[in-house]
C-alpha cells in the first residue's frame, strides 16, 4: 500500500534582506532536505525547538507556504505540480489545526457558520443540510448542540480548540496537520483535547502530523517521532524506541531537559550549553556539533547523513547511541516491558 | 526570626457594578531565605495577581481587600508609593514570562542594567558597568562584555531572559518573584535558566517565589509548593510530599493528566479532569472544584471546604480530608 503522504527532499528557503535597502543578501533554509512519510491513520510527531523548521515544514505540506524544492506526494499525487485551483481542492483532504484557538477562528462568525464554511467552500453539501452537519460535527468533538448559535469568545480555550478541530473535520480530511494544538491550553484541559485527537484517529482512521515540543506528551500519542534540528531530521523512528533508546545526542539532551513531575527523577540529567543557533548561520559539518557533548573533530567538518539504524530508525550522527540517556533510563525502567529493547541495550539497562 | 516573605490571608478583588469579583481568597504563603517555593495554577487561578500584590502593583479596578504581606517582618501593605518603590527592585526582583516585553527596546542591555544598579546602589557609572559585566557573566551570558552594547532585539529569547534576570538581580534583592520565567523558552534553554535560579538560591540565599503551571518545573526546582485553584490555595506542602502523594483531588487530577516520559501510545487515553477552569464570574458555590471533582459529596456544592492540616507543614482544602482526619 502506498503511504498517505510522502515527502522527499523538501526544502524551503527564505530570502534574507538587508534592513535598509531590502536587497537580498542571502538565504535561510528553514527546512533543509526533509524526508517524511505518513501512513493512513498514523500519528507522526514532529518535534524540535524554535528555529527547527517544524512549523514551516507543516505549512509547506499544504502549500500555505510554497516550498522551494523537493516533492510532496499525497496518495501518490505530486502536490507541488498542482495549479492553485487544484491545490485548493486537494486541501479538502488535508486540514490544519492551529496552536492558538483564539486567533484561528473568525470572531464575527457564529460557530455554526464557522463550521459550515469549509463545507460550503468545497461545495460538499447544500445549505439545507447545514444544521444537521453542524450538529454532527459538534457532537463528534464533544460540544453541546447549543454551541452552534454562539460566538467563539463565549467559549473557554479548550472548547475553542474543539471548535477548531470540528472545523478541520468538516471536509472529512484524511490528514490533519496539528501545529502545537494543546500548548496554549490549561494543563487540566490538554489531556481532554489529546484524547479527542486519539478518538478521531480511531474512529475516522485519520492520520495526524502532530507538531509539538513536549516530548512526554508526544510519547503518549505518537506512532512515530521525527526530531528536527535546524531544518534537518536528526532522528526518526517508532516513538517507543526513539524515546526509550534515543541514539542522537540531541534527542538524548531534549529528553533529559523535560522536567518530570516524579520527585527525584531529575538525577543525572544533561544540560546542553548554548541555544539553537540561527538557521541563517548554520554551523559547518553536523549542525549540532557546537552544542554536542560528544562531538569530535570530524563532526565540525562532515555533515552526517540520515542513515538506517536499529529497529526501523534513522539517525544522522557519526556516533549514534554513544551518549546514553543517564538518569532517565532508570526512570523509565518500570515501563520498559518491551524485551526487544534489551537486545541492543548493553549498557546496564538490563536488570 | 520572621520568614523572608510572609503572606497571611491575602484577598484581592476586582470592583464591578454589581459587587466584588474575588480573584485571590485568603491566601497564606511563606518563603524563607534560600528557599524556592512554587505557586502552581492554571489560568485565572490568581497566581500572577498574587505576585503583583506582593509588589504593590495590583492593576485597578483590582485592589487588595484583606490580609497582610510582610517582607522580613515588615508590613508592605499601606506603604506610600515612594516607600514601595524602594522595596521593588532593591529588595524584591521580578522576572516575567515575556522578557521581550519587559525590556526597553530603544536602550542597550548595558544601559538598562547599569541604570538598575545605580537606581539602588550609590556607585559610579564605571563601577556599575563593571558589575553589569560580572552579573551577565555570572548568568552565563555568552560574550558578556560585548552584549552590553546590544539592543534587546539583537538577543535570542534565552539571552533576553538572562538580561532581564540581570536587571532583576542588579540591586541584589533578597526575594525574586519569577512569573513563568521559562514558559517562552525552548526546553534546553529552560533547563539552563532553572539551573541558574538554583545557583542563585544556593550562593546568595535568594528566596524565590516561582510561579508556574508546569509540575515538572516544580519537581525540579522547588522546595515547597502551593497549588492554587480559583484563587485559593487548595494544597500546600513540601514538593516531595505533594507530588508523591497529592491529598487534594485537584492536585491528584492535575498530576494524573500530565504525560510522563516512559509512557507510550499503548497506555491508552490520558487521565483527564472533566470540565474547564471556571472564570471568576462563574465561580461554583461551596468548593470551587466540586463540579470537576471525581470524589465529591452532596455537601461539597453548599459548604466551603475547611483547611485541613496534614502535619509537617502540609495541608489541603477538602472536606473529605477533614472527615478522614476525624475518622482516623
Amino acid at each position: 500500500m502506498s503511504p498517505l503522504l510522502e515527502v522527499r527532499g523538501l526544502r524551503k528557503e527564505f530570502a534574507v534582506l538587508s534592513p535598509l535597502l531590502k536587497r537580498r543578501v542571502g538565504t535561510v533554509a528553514a527546512v533543509d532536505g526533509v524526508d517524511l512519510t505518513i501512513e493512513p491513520g498514523e500519528i507522526v510527531a514532529l518535534v524540535g525547538e524554535s528555529g527547527s523548521g517544524k512549523t514551516t515544514l507543516g505549512r509547506s505540506l499544504l502549500r500555505l507556504i510554497e516550498p522551494t524544492s523537493g516533492s510532496v506526494r499525497f496518495r501518490g499525487e505530486d502536490l507541488l505540480a498542482l495549479d492553485a485551483e487544484a491545490m485548493r481542492r486537494r486541501r479538502r483532504a488535508m486540514q490544519m489545526v492551529f496552536q492558538d484557538p483564539y486567533g484561528s477562528l473568525n470572531p464575527r462568525l457564529r460557530v455554526r457558520d464557522a463550521l459550515f464554511e469549509p463545507v460550503r467552500v468545497h461545495r460538499l453539501a447544500p445549505a439545507s443540510e447545514r444544521d444537521a452537519i453542524v450538529a454532527r460535527l459538534l457532537a463528534e468533538v464533544g460540544l453541546p448542540a447549543e454551541a452552534a448559535a454562539r460566538y467563539p469568545h463565549e467559549f473557554s480555550g479548550g472548547q475553542r480548540q474543539r471548535i477548531g478541530i470540528a472545523r478541520a473535520l468538516a471536509t472529512s480530511p484524511e490528514l490533519l496537520i496539528a501545529d502545537e494544538p494543546v500548548s496554549a491550553l490549561d494543563v487540566s484541559v490538554r489531556a481532554q483535547v489529546v484524547n479527542l485527537l486519539l478518538e478521531l484517529r480511531a474512529r475516522r482512521n485519520l492520520a495526524i502530523l502532530f507538531i509539538a515540543h513536549d516530548l512526554a506528551l508526544v510519547g503518549r500519542i505518537a506512532d512515530r517521532i521525527v526530531v528536527l534540528y535546524l531544518g534537518r531530521v536528526v532522528e526518526e523512528g517508532p516513538a517507543t524506541r526513539v524515546l526509550r533508546r534515543p541514539e542522537h545526542p540531541y534527542t538524548v539532551a531534549l529528553l533529559s531537559a523535560v522536567p518530570s513531575p516524579t520527585p527525584g527523577a531529575a538525577d543525572g540529567r544533561l544540560v546542553l550549553a548554548g541555544e539553537p543557533p540561527s538557521p541563517a548561520h548554520p554551523p559547518a559539518g553536523c549542525r549540532f556539533h557546537p552544542r554536542c557533548p560528544i562531538a569530535e573533530a570530524r563532526c565540525s567538518v562532515d555533515s552526517p547523513e540520515l542513515v538506517a539504524s536499529a529497529g526501523g530508525r534513522r539517525v544522522a550522527c557519526h556516533f549514534p547511541g554513544r551518549l546514553a540517556p543517564a538518569g532517565k533510563a532508570r526512570d523509565m525502567e518500570p515501563f520498559d516491558r518491551n524485551d526487544v529493547m534489551r537486545k541492543d541495550a548493553g549498557d546496564g539497562a538490563t536488570q | 526570626m520572621a520568614p523572608l516573605l510572609r503572606i497571611r490571608d491575602l484577598s484581592v478583588a476586582f470592583r464591578e457594578r454589581d459587587g466584588d469579583l474575588v480573584a485571590v481568597r485568603h491566601l497564606s504563603l511563606e518563603v524563607a531565605a534560600g528557599e524556592v517555593v512554587g505557586l502552581v495554577g492554571e489560568s485565572g487561578s490568581g497566581k500572577s495577581l498574587t505576585a503583583l500584590a506582593v509588589l504593590g502593583l495590583v492593576p485597578p479596578p483590582g485592589r487588595i481587600t484583606g490580609g497582610s504581606i510582610a517582607l522580613a517582618g515588615r508590613e508592605l501593605r499601606g506603604l506610600a508609593e515612594s516607600e514601595y518603590r524602594a522595596v521593588r527592585g532593591a529588595r524584591i526582583g521580578l522576572v516575567f514570562q515575556e522578557p521581550g516585553a519587559a525590556l526597553n527596546p530603544v536602550l542597550t542591555i548595558g544601559t538598562q542594567i547599569v541604570e538598575a544598579i545605580r537606581a539602588h546602589r550609590d556607585v559610579s557609572r564605571r563601577e556599575a558597568r563593571r558589575r553589569a559585566v560580572e552579573l551577565l557573566a555570572r548568568l552565563a551570558m555568552p560574550d558578556a562584555e560585548a552584549r552590553l552594547a546590544s539592543y534587546p532585539h539583537e538577543l535570542s529569547g534565552g539571552q533576553k531572559q538572562r538580561a532581564l534576570m540581570a536587571i532583576a538581580l542588579a540591586a541584589e534583592p533578597e526575594l525574586l518573584l519569577a512569573d513563568e520565567p521559562t514558559t517562552a523558552l525552548d526546553v534546553t534553554v529552560q533547563a539552563q535558566v532553572l539551573d541558574l535560579l538554583e545557583e542563585l538560591r544556593c550562593e546568595r540565599g535568594l528566596g524565590i517565589l516561582l510561579i508556574t503551571h508546569d509540575l515538572g518545573i516544580v519537581a525540579r526546582s522547588c522546595d515547597r509548593v502551593a497549588v492554587l485553584y480559583a484563587g485559593e490555595v487548595v494544597e500546600q506542602g513540601t514538593t516531595e510530599s505533594v507530588l508523591a502523594a497529592p491529598a487534594h483531588p485537584y492536585t491528584r487530577g492535575l498530576l494524573a493528566s500530565v504525560p510522563r516520559l516512559g509512557e507510550d501510545a499503548g497506555d491508552g487515553p490520558l487521565a483527564t479532569i472533566p470540565g474547564t477552569v471556571p472564570s471568576l464570574r462563574e465561580r461554583p458555590s461551596g468548593c470551587p472544584f466540586h463540579p470537576r471533582c471525581d470524589v465529591r459529596r452532596s455537601d461539597c456544592s453548599t459548604s466551603e471546604p475547611p483547611w485541613v492540616e496534614l502535619g509537617a507543614g502540609r495541608g489541603a482544602r477538602c472536606v473529605l480530608l477533614a472527615t478522614e482526619a476525624k475518622a482516623g
